[in-house]
């Protein structure tokens, strides 16, 4: 042929381009499918949501909450509101995630000498039917079970019926962080099993002895709501709280009064305070007495501060309906807890703030160093271990890696296939308590129900079932089971169970109050046992649980992993936390401003290397205001390794913290030397990069004098009246039948951030990771800011909550290129989300800074490359080449993330701006069920509290406040128009919808200027 | 001062071009629109069911198939069962009939084809609709008459806001959304019934 030409080339290409518009044609519309089922689902409208109450297992109790459900999958999870106002935690919150998580899906395996096999459930049941055979022939000889903590009944029939059954067998229990250890100490004073249940609405003044009782404490949901309900600055009475620790907490920064020490010394001072209130109150001998002067020695320097609280303790002992309380916290040694216990009976509060229950178990569990005994006496040739990893989190100086190995057989069972795991013979993953039946006790005793509310997402073995069969019994079902323990518990009648299974709990459930004395003398050996700390220039560690992911158990959950610290701000990453003038001591800090790097988010932190007995632990340094010098803080629950459907993956989130914790008991330890690593920086991602507050006309606090003496009379500057001119709330504007509006109370806010993770579940708010953070890009449309207030001595710590404040005249609304945010007639700043292009304008207007914006297809994409980027395989351990091939790993995290979607709010692509939209979907849903009701009639009213935000649901506390300002009943309309209520950035003219509640303190008049803590910033 | 001849073609030609470009955007917008794109769409159908024997002939109820119209945001399809209620003995042997008598006994879905797709973006909910006095018909069109279903309207959001600024034009009582010849007075029953179809974005997109 000849050379192709110029022009023959292109008429060639016009003429394709003429004919490929007709290869467009016959395009046909994308078919969408539409299923109909073969038969109508019993009690199932497609659309329409049902709740189910069940209960989240904790440690020692559970939190009753209720779970929605669409199409018999759940999408949310609240509070169950028939018990302690259904608040719940952060982590309750992000549990559903954890049902869907990823990474949980587990295979049976069981490993020979020489392979690895995996085999089905049929398998597994032969297996353990075998075991067990062979274990009944010696009658449970060298049988060890090792489970983690649970209330429920079920569970310890189902236990005692094997250590009946096998009378040589063991039962121990193991957790990393034992909230119940405080019941422990107090049961062996008292001689009996007990549980002492804290009552702090009847609490006058409160001194926590290093007990984190807000945030970190056994159903501390219930004792934050407690607390401020005692604090309420309008009832005219406010409790008051002091407190002594030696890390830092969300009790220490709610606190009148904080003392900052290291650990060690919260006994000196404890045992100083008890000093003053036995000597006044003539309580115990004189014995104990000097005991107490001997111990209060290393305490002197605090005389004055004790002095005062001890004071004002035996002060509030003589009201008649409310009596002081002293509560010690579960990493203090039992000496503390010692005196706590004395300190309260001497002050009277027993039946009153506090009181003593008998909890009267069937069968008491051992301990690990127990069982780490037997091990290590080659004693143990079969061990079970459900739900507890100690692999990752026992004390380092029992090397439970080596000794497991000791035992014959080791079968593990857990939702993931954990550190444990990897060195286990057989794994069984374990069902969720969402997808299984069961039951619990809080920890008042009260039973609360536990029942499934989908079909298991992976596959599993429920607790339950596996402890039926290693008992040898023929397994029915779980629902069987459960109902048995009802029927033996409170009754057998049809009835009783089906309101059970309706409200989630049973009423007059409770453990009974016992009035049995304790054991002086035990208490006073306890007490004159306690040894002073005496290496002087050493270090003191405190190991505390790490606010996102608990003891690590929450470490794959990556909704809490990007849940900022309430304190440090710190997000996808755990830091060791120092004093600003340790840092100056080691030469990492200049002075000169309070946090590492005020301009950027992230946080260049240099690393140091901890020096415990003879192991070492290289982490970074992050300085934190408020702590004691020569204390570090050293967060837990990081530095995981999992066997997933990727291999064995350690993802490489923060350090480890466990290797330096010993079994000594307590939450701290003293470290031999802290040396900087030179060269080594770590980048830190923090949502938060400003500490303090530039005017002071953004936070208001009052003490109580103040508030009740000063306010009226001045009405000018701080606290704007409410009356409809600048910046008010007027709600006349729209014209919509309902106004709606917030109020929240800083009062009340402890800032435990429930409301971040509510928001997160109900909204839709993709993960971002800490590349993004760093980058300053995070998601959360509600952020709590926590600012170090700088005019008193302590560093006191305050929050506020933070979200989109719909202002009637917002100025996000009037610079959008497309019309895209709009108000509407109820006063909602609107985000439509199909107009938004991206311009990013209102992002910028915004004064509040609450408007986030989708710079990648975060909710497609970056949850697939968020996993690729985290797992880095390691090459050791088991051979699991298959099952990575076997997934298709990004449609398999598609399909699991879209079942975890609330599907009633829309899920936002790359390129589209957010913000808080007062739950829009649930006003337009509550709005929908009245006209739906009405029918052909008027719709009734919406009542205040039908519609309640995620935020506000999940507040524990009750910080916010939601509802119709146009209703003159409702409780926002009342809280709008307190005397404390104030409007961030007045002088905008923005006027928002969200007012605030000044913070009010009830500090002890004759304590000013006393508190010794940590040096001004 | 005259154009020069280049001048004329050149800008004869920028001038065709605009006319042409106008065209061609005025034409995108005016036929891609919903009315010309949506409307008319009779997808073909794995079961053959026709509207007009059962709806138009038989003056079935919409209600007694699609009976989550009143509960539900959707108004759902009917379950295979359902079908089966009357068909276990009417025309039971019928080769038509035989794909729902298998879906039923094998206990598998039927799939059908959807006709009426709103956006993702869109929320819409029936049951507030059919509750408050909103005809089948008038946004699903005669389906009395329909031999095999197509979508009658456009469905976008200039449709829903004809009715949402003006509702009291349309509001039927509740014993007559299923009849496509109500011709009685519905004026004051928006007001007895304090009917308020917003305009706000958030009724429909959240």
């Amino acid at each position: 042929m000849d050379k192709l030409t110029r022009r023959d080339f292109l008429r060639i290409a016009a003429g394709t381009l003429a004919v490929a518009p007709f290869g467009f044609c016959g395009c046909r519309k994308p078919e969408d499918k539409a299923i109909a089922m073969s038969e109508p689902a019993e009690d199932n409208i497609h659309g329409v949501p049902k709740y189910f109450a069940t209960a989240f297992p904790r440690r020692h109790s559970a939190i009753p909450i209720l779970v929605k459900t669409i199409e018999n999958h759940p999408v949310k999870i609240e509070g169950n509101p028939l018990i302690y106002r259904g608040g719940t935690d952060r982590y309750t919150q992000a549990l559903l995630f954890e049902l869907y998580d990823p990474l949980r899906c587990g295979s049976y395996w069981i490993k020979t000498t020489n392979n690895h096999q995996q085999t089905d459930k049929d398998g597994i049941y032969h297996f353990i039917a075998k075991t067990v055979d062979e274990i009944a022939k010696n009658k449970g000889k060298g049988f060890c079970i090792l489970t983690g903590a649970s209330s429920s009944p079920s569970r310890y029939k189902l236990i005692s019926k094997i250590l009946d059954k096998l009378p040589y067998a063991g039962w121990y229990e193991y957790e990393a962080i034992d909230f119940d250890r405080g019941n422990a100490i107090l049961s062996h004073f008292f001689g009996e099993d007990v549980v002492c249940r804290w009552k702090f609405d009847l609490a006058n003044v409160i001194l926590s002895l290093d007990c984190d009782f807000v945030d970190s404490e056994e159903d501390s949901f219930s004792y934050a709501y407690q607390f401020v309900a005692g604090r309420n600055p309008d009832d005219g009475e406010m409790n008051r709280l002091y407190c002594v620790e030696g890390g830092i907490s969300l009790t220490g920064a709610v606190a009148d009064h904080r003392l900052c020490v290291p650990p060690s010394m919260v006994h000196s001072i404890a045992a100083a305070i008890a000093l003053e209130i036995l000597r006044e109150k003539k309580f115990l001998g004189e014995d104990f007495l000097k005991t107490l002067q001997k111990n209060s020695e290393p305490a002197r320097k605090w005389e004055k501060w004790i002095k005062q609280c001890a004071l004002d303790l035996l002060k509030s002992s003589t009201q008649k309906n409310k009596k002081p309380l002293v509560v010690a916290g579960y990493s203090q040694p039992e000496s503390v807890h010692a005196l706590a216990l004395v300190m309260n009976l001497a002050l009277g509060g027993r039946d009153i703030s506090f009181s003593v229950k008998s909890r009267k178990r069937p069968v008491k569990p051992g301990t690990l160093n127990q069982l780490a005994q037997r091990l290590n006496n080659n004693e143990v040739t079969n061990l079970v271990i459900i739900d507890c990893n100690p692999v990752y989190n026992a004390p380092v100086d029992l090397n439970w890696a080596q000794i497991q190995k000791k035992a014959g057989l080791v079968i593990h069972s857990g939702l993931y296939e954990d550190e444990t795991a990897i060195e286990a013979s057989v794994h069984i993953p374990k069902l969720h308590f969402l997808e299984c039946w069961g039951d619990a006790r809080m920890s008042d005793g009260t039973l609360l129900a536990i029942q499934p509310v989908t079909k298991p997402v992976f596959e599993g073995i429920s607790e339950l079932e596996l402890l039926t069969r290693l008992s040898g019994e023929n397994y029915r079902s779980d629902y069987d089971i459960v109902r048995e323990t009802f029927a033996d518990c409170v009754s057998a009648d049809n009835n009783s169970w089906n309101l059970f299974l309706k409200r989630g709990f049973a009423e007059d459930t409770e453990w009974k109050d016992v009035s049995i004395q304790p054991d002086n003398q035990k208490i006073l050996s306890t007490v004159a046992s306690w040894r002073e700390n005496k290496t002087a220039n050493s270090y003191e560690i405190v190991f505390i649980r790490s606010p996102a992911t608990d003891d690590g158990r929450y470490y794959t959950n990556i909704w809490l992993q990007e849940f900022p610290d309430p304190i440090t701000r710190i997000v996808w990453d755990n830091a060791a936390l120092i004093s600003p003038q340790l840092a100056k001591t080691l030469g990492i800090y200049d002075g000169k401003s309070g946090s590492p790097d005020e301009t950027r988010t992230e946080a260049e932190c240099k690393k140091i290397e901890i020096q415990v007995g003879n192991r070492t632990l290289t982490c970074p340094a992050f300085i934190q205001p408020g702590i004691a010098d020569n204390t570090i803080i050293l967060p837990l629950g990081y530095g995981r390794k999992l066997n997933t459907i990727w291999g064995i993956t350690n993802f490489s989130i923060g350090f480890n913290a466990y290797t330096l914790k010993l079994s000594n008991g307590t939450g701290f330890t003293n470290a031999v030397s802290v040396k900087v690593v030179n060269g080594e920086t770590y980048k830190i991602a923090r949502v938060q990069k400003h500490d303090f507050l530039m005017t002071s006309d953004d936070y208001h606090e009052l003490t109580i004098r103040e508030y009740q003496e000063v306010l009226p009379n001045s009405g000018v500057g701080k606290f704007i009246e409410l009356t409809g001119k600048q910046g008010a709330i007027s709600g006349k504007q729209s014209s919509g039948e309902n106004q709606w509006g917030m109020v929240i109370d800083l009062s009340k806010c402890i800032g435990c951030g429930a409301c971040v993770t509510a928001c997160r579940a109900e909204n839709n708010i993709p993960v971002v990771g800490k590349e993004q953070v760093l980058r300053g890009r995070e998601m959360d449309w509600i952020r709590v800011e926590r600012y170090y207030c700088k005019n008193t001595d302590d560093c006191n710590i305050r929050f506020r909550p933070m979200m989109c404040m719909h202002c009637e005249n917002a100025p996000c609304e009037y610079v959008c290129p497309f019309n895209a945010t709009v108000h509407d007639s109820e006063g909602l700043n609107l985000m439509v989300y199909n107009r938004c292009a991206g311009a990013r304008y209102c992002m910028n207007n915004c004064p509040y800074k609450v408007r986030r914006f989708n710079y990648l297809d975060y909710s497609k994409m970056m949850t697939n490359e968020l996993y690729d980027n985290l797992v880095k395989s390691d090459k050791h351990g088991h051979e699991l080449a298959d099952r990575i091939q076997r997934y298709d790993k990004n449609a398999f995290i598609s399909s699991l993330i879209s079942l975890l979607r609330n599907p009633e709010v829309t899920v936002r692509m790359r390129g589209i701006a957010e913000k808080c939209s007062y739950c829009v979907q649930r006003i337009q849903e509550v709005k929908a069920k009245k006209k739906i009701e009405a029918g052909d009639s008027k719709p009734l009213p919406i009542m205040d509290g039908e519609v309640k935000t995620a935020c506000e649901q999940a507040c524990p506390t009750g910080a916010i406040i939601f509802g119709n300002l146009n209703d003159p009943n409702s409780y926002v309309s009342k809280m709008v128009k307190s005397r404390r209520g104030y409007i961030v950035l007045p002088h905008l003219n923005t006027k928002p919808r969200t007012i605030y509640l000044a913070r009010i303190t009830n500090p002890n008049p004759e304590m000013a200027g006393q508190q010794q803590s940590s040096k001004p910033l | 001062m005259s154009l020069k001849n280049l001048d004329r073609i050149f800008y004869g030609i920028v001038g065709i071009a605009v006319i042409g470009i106008s065209t061609v955007i005025f034409a995108y917008f005016y036929y891609y629109s919903p009315e010309y794109t949506t409307v008319g769409y009779q997808p073909i159908q794995n079961i053959s069911f026709s509207h007009a024997t059962h709806v138009g002939q038989l003056g079935i109820d919409c209600r007694y198939c699609h009976y989550t119209v009143e509960y539900s945001p959707y108004a759902g399809l009917p379950e295979a069962a359902v079908c089966m209620n009357c068909h276990k003995q009417v025309l039971a042997q019928d080769e038509r009939i035989l794909p729902l008598k298998m879906a039923v006994d094998k206990q598998q879905p039927i799939i059908y084809v959807k006709i009426h797709k709103l956006p993702d973006y869109v929320w819409f909910s029936h049951a507030v609709h059919s509750r408050r006095g909103i005809a089948c018909f008038h946004c699903h069109g005669d389906v009395a008459n329909m031999e095999k279903t197509y979508q009658a309207k456009p469905l976008d959001m200039k449709f829903c806001l004809e009715c949402h600024k003006s509702p009291e034009k349309y509001i039927v009582p509740l014993s007559e959304i299923t009849k496509t010849n109500f011709t009685g007075n519905s004026e004051n029953l928006s007001e007895k019934w304090n009917v308020k179809a917003n305009t706000d974005c958030s009724s429909c997109h959240r």
